[in-house]
């Protein structure tokens, strides 16, 4: 039972607030390794929020999370930088001059742990002779963020492929300027996964050139390509064409099946029931219900997600 | 095909802009091609004072002379080095035409060369250390003696001295290095170079006339044996410039200066004047050809060659000249400033040196006699002239003219040709010369308005040109030249002739037999831009239309990407906040104020010193263009999608690698067209730098307009040219784009 494996992450309180709006109010979760979960609610009940979260794109308002023994929620990103820098003039004016300092504080962080990195990277490099693809923690103390997110993969409503860019140097790019494969190791690996999503025929084409259905295939093999240990799917099949719902949902169904830690949100309930270990009902910034799929859609207890349910089954 | 016709339309540009560029350099002062032959002369310049070097210049006794024979001979000279003995081989051998170099005329050199009438006379005496023990002739036994090989003076020593004795020393400079440490005791040499080198040396060597025995020698040039007909000539005019005092006049000119090393060439220019002009305003200042040629100009040459000065005439619009006056940007103003107080508030003037009156221009069937009837006529005025003051002052009586004031004084003249306008109030002279330059108009002299004067214009307090120049002036007006220059003229009929001073034969006007409106436009086109090499103007004004439009897009694309990358950062980040705000100022004022102003502001007060008009207007356009290149810039970054970034930072990668190989690729492609685009527009903004002076595309049709009083072709012609230039740029844009689209 995947709930008996070890826990790859770690949720406890998870609050964050827009300004005066609570999005998120209290959260607590463990995700287990191997575990599908889904995440359902209404709109804006911050579940992309929730999601986004993980990998740091929203920074917490409070709360911690912890992701594989590692305490992420308070890592200094540009991503926290900025949204300091746009708080400090909401706040009332005696607050500001602390907020200030501490942002330069984290702005020096910011500068140092990116100089480490760097340093880290260089010394390993010339260490293991060639690319090291096995990086973690960069030392006892600093922590890379970006390091973090590269073992986290993420799957847009939006597909945000790039462009200007083929299909195959898109699931490529990160890999190699990563440093992590060799352009032979990453464009095997690319081979393998078009092959795994069936687009090998596609692989030199531009994205402007597919389906939605197919870009949302090349994204999701492009996560894959830097063997994440978890991944994040935020309404993976909302934008699409509901005759290219299935063959997204058939690949998320085989990636499930293959084992990986996976956590989605969406609004399909019939392959949320097929899929999943757990599904979580979201409401007004909480966890309103959690259960197996059987009793979650069979015998629902909230009030909400009954209400819920009725309007969407 | 298309591709071709792209070739053939870049070609036909490429060719316009080469040709423009080279008419630019080859018109660089050289004046080769004057129809004179040219001696080559050898000389060794280390015998001052008849042979030296200034730099690179040859100076000297012997190159002066040299050149005023030359010059009377219809010659011009090529001066050459080489040392003094080579020199006796090269003339004979016909390497070159005749050698200069103080050659004394003894029987023996007369046996290989032929000597010119002898032009200078020395004898021999010592040269010695200040504090020397010799005094008289019997001294010298047994003293060391440094002389110049194969001159007379190693000749008179060799003879009367033990040569182990002597040091025969290749130039003079070596042998006065030998006074100078002590390794010789005297130097036997040329009476007039002894001077020379006490001078240059006043405080360890002085001369010592004692050589009692020393023959008296004279100098000549040297000619090839048997090159008779050269040196005939050559004496000829030497004879003719003995007679006339100039030979005199430079051999005191040397000894009056101590014979010192430091003086200059006889010939050479004292200094150099700087004369703005508006050459639109026969027959006071226009061009001839490239030339600048009217009254104006002419008395200012005569006034240079009076005090020896070079004029440089520099043209400039007529309102801008007081102000580069003022300014110090040029030595004193031509441009046939009437003398009013006024003007006298900013500037000072020269004495008056001609006379003119207000008169008026009407077609030939015009009904006004008198000046009563002139009552509610329109009238048209070039702007700023006493002309439209007069006119102002007519209102004042009541006269209710309806006033008419144009740029310059062309566009007032159209107004009547057109019947815009009923008569034109403009000073006699001009009067006179668009008369006689366009047919089917009279002038009607009947106005009451003073007498006014033309002067020219200098700095206020600036007595040193000032003086210079106005007490040249009052000579040649008393000795009658400027009365002889407004003679010639007048003469002329104030037609466009050439230079009083130049060679040139006029133009024949040619007077065509066709009519009709072909034979009209042939004529026209004729007039425009061949004749006189007119086209010139438009190279000139393309080439520098050119240079100034990439110039600006160059700065304006660097700068520019530099204030994006710092706002876009500042945006991101929050860093930068002082340079931003920097940067945020600058957009704000250039898109605040109009283009025009901003040039005049950097022209006039920025870079008030500076006068080199391209490089000015380059930078202020180069200013004016980064502020738009730099919104383009950013809001091509902004227009890239927020999800790329996402999907870059979920990858792991770090904010730089996003920007180089996701962000920046895709707003590239939004911003290159745009910037085609700016810079179609600044090729056509370039068009006010006329304005501050500068002969671009524009002004340059427009000194044609001003020359021929033909408005239509030369602007149009201007304007086929923009859009020729354009319509290439759009093209090259547009299949840009279409490249760029097609990856996705």
């Amino acid at each position: 039972m995947p709930t008996d494996s070890e826990v790859l992450i770690e949720i406890r309180n998870l609050g964050k607030s827009f300004g005066d709006h609570e999005v998120l109010k209290d959260i607590s979760l463990d995700v287990h390794k191997g575990e599908v979960i889904s995440i359902i609610g209404p709109s804006g009940c911050g579940k992309s929020t929730f999601l986004r979260s993980i990998n740091l794109l929203e920074v917490p308002t409070s709360g911690t999370i912890v992701f594989e023994g590692v305490e992420i929620s308070g890592l200094v990103t540009s991503e926290r930088i900025n949204q300091m820098r746009k708080e400090i003039p909401t706040l009332p004016k005696e607050e500001r001059p602390a907020a200030r300092t501490e942002l330069r504080e984290q702005k020096r962080e910011l500068r140092a742990s990116r100089k480490e990195a760097r340093a880290a990277k260089r010394e390993a490099r010339m260490e293991s002779g060639g690319t090291d693809s096995d990086q973690t923690a960069t030392g006892p103390e600093k922590v890379d963020p970006n390091l973090i997110r590269q073992k986290i993969g993420m799957v847009f409503q939006s597909f945000n492929l790039f462009p200007h860019k083929t299909v195959k140097e898109n699931i490529m790019m990160a890999p190699m300027k990563l440093d992590i494969m060799t352009e032979e190791e990453a464009s095997a690996k690319a081979d393998e996964l078009l092959a795994r999503i069936g687009l090998q025929d596609k692989a030199d084409q531009y994205p402007s050139r597919l389906s939605g259905g197919q870009q949302q295939r090349v994204a999701i093999a492009r996560a894959l390509a830097m063997n994440p240990d978890v991944m994040l799917f935020d309404e993976p099949t909302s934008a699409l064409d509901p005759e290219m719902v299935g063959e997204v949902l058939k690949i998320i169904k085989d990636l499930a099946d293959s084992g990986m830690t996976m956590l989605v949100v969406t609004h399909e309930m019939g392959f949320a029931r097929e899929i999943s270990d757990r599904v979580l009902f979201f409401n007004e910034g909480v966890i309103a219900e959690e259960n197996t799929p059987d009793e979650f859609f069979g015998n629902p207890q909230n009030e909400r997600l009954k209400d819920f349910l009725s309007k969407i089954l | 095909m298309e591709r071709n016709k792209l070739i053939a339309v870049i070609a036909v540009i490429a060719i316009l802009c080469v040709a423009g560029a080279s008419y630019a350099v080859l018109s660089g002062g050289d004046d080769n091609g004057d129809g004179r032959p040219t001696l080559v002369v050898e000389t060794s310049p280390d015998f001052a004072p008849f042979d030296y070097q200034i730099g690179s210049e040859y100076v000297g006794i012997d190159m002066d002379i040299v050149r005023a024979v030359c010059d009377d001979m219809g010659y011009n000279v090529q001066f050459r080095t080489n040392t003094f003995d080579s020199i006796l081989i090269s003339v004979p051998q016909g390497k070159c035409d005749m050698g200069a170099s103080g050659f004394t005329i003894n029987p023996e050199r007369a046996e290989s060369v032929d000597f010119s009438d002898p032009y200078a006379e020395v004898h021999q005496v010592l040269v010695v250390p200040i504090d020397t023990d010799i005094k008289t002739l019997d001294d010298l036994d047994g003293k060391k003696i440094t002389v110049q090989t194969g001159t007379t003076g190693a000749d008179y020593a060799a003879e009367r001295y033990e040569t182990s004795n002597i040091i025969f020393q290749k130039t003079y400079s070596d042998v006065v290095n030998d006074l100078l440490f002590g390794k010789a005791d005297c130097e036997v040499v040329d009476s007039t170079v002894a001077l020379s080198q006490v001078d240059a040396h006043p405080n360890e060597l002085k001369v010592l006339d004692i050589l009692t025995d020393s023959p008296v020698e004279q100098y000549g040039f040297i000619f090839a044996k048997g090159n008779t007909e050269l040196r005939d000539m050559f004496n000829e005019s030497l004879q003719r410039i003995k007679d006339n005092g100039l030979h005199q006049q430079i051999l005191d000119y040397y000894e009056e200066n101590g014979y010192s090393v430091e003086t200059p060439s006889f010939f050479s220019y004292k200094g150099t004047l700087v004369v703005e002009t508006s050459p639109d305003f026969p027959p006071f200042e226009y061009l001839y050809g490239s030339e600048y040629t009217g009254i104006d100009m002419d008395i200012m040459r005569a006034i240079g060659y009076d005090i020896n000065y070079r004029i440089d005439f520099r043209q400039n619009t007529f309102d801008s000249i007081i102000v580069s006056v003022q300014q110090g940007k040029c030595d004193l103003g031509a441009s046939g400033f009437t003398i009013d107080d006024d003007r006298k508030q900013r500037v000072d003037f020269s004495t008056p040196y001609a006379e003119i009156h207000q008169v008026l221009v009407v077609k030939e069937g015009s009904n006004i006699q008198s000046l009563d009837d002139l009552k509610g006529a329109k009238v048209s005025v070039q702007t700023g002239t006493s002309g439209a003051g007069y006119a102002e002052e007519l209102n004042d009586r009541g006269m209710g003219l309806d006033i008419r004031t144009q740029k310059d004084y062309t566009i007032a003249l159209l107004d009547v040709i057109q019947g815009k306008t009923d008569c034109e109030i403009v000073d006699s002279t001009v009067a006179q010369a668009q008369v006689a330059k366009t047919s089917g108009l009279k002038i009607l002299d009947i106005l009451d308005a003073e007498p006014e004067y033309y002067g020219f214009i200098f700095q206020k307090g600036n007595t040193e040109i000032y003086n210079l120049v106005n007490d040249s002036l009052d000579k040649l007006i008393a000795n009658g030249t400027v009365d002889k220059i407004l003679q010639y003229y007048a003469d002329a009929e104030y037609k466009e002739v050439p230079s009083y001073y130049s060679n040139q034969q006029a133009e024949d006007d040619d007077e065509s037999e066709e009519t009709g409106w072909w034979a009209d436009l042939k004529d026209r086109f004729h007039t425009d831009f061949l004749k006189n090499d007119r086209y010139l103007y438009i190279f000139e004004g393309l080439k520098n239309t050119i240079i100034i439009t990439v110039v600006a897009l160059i700065i304006g694309l660097i700068l520019g990407s530099v204030v994006a990358m710092v706002r876009s950062t500042h945006d991101m980040t929050g860093k930068l906040r002082i340079l931003n705000a920097i940067c945020h100022v600058y957009i704000t004022v250039i898109r605040g104020t109009p283009v025009m102003v901003q040039l005049l502001l950097i022209y006039y007060v920025v870079f008030a010193s500076s006068d080199n008009g391209v490089l000015i207007a380059s930078v202020a356009f180069g200013l004016n263009s980064g502020a738009y290149v730099a919104e383009v810039v950013r809001s091509g970054i902004t227009a890239v999608p927020k999800g790329q970034m996402e999907a870059c930072r979920s990858l792991g990668m770090s904010n730089r690698m996003a920007m180089t190989n996701v962000i920046l690729p895709q707003a590239i492609r939004n911003i290159l067209p745009a910037i085609g685009n700016e810079g179609i527009s600044l090729l056509k903004e370039t068009s006010v730098a006329g304005y501050i002076g500068i002969m671009d595309l524009t002004r340059g049709a427009d000194i044609i307009r001003g020359q021929t009083y033909d408005a239509l072709l030369p602007i149009i012609v201007a304007a086929a040219i923009y859009l020729s230039i354009v319509l290439v740029l759009t093209y090259l844009i547009r299949r840009l784009e279409r490249r760029l689209n097609r990856a996705y």
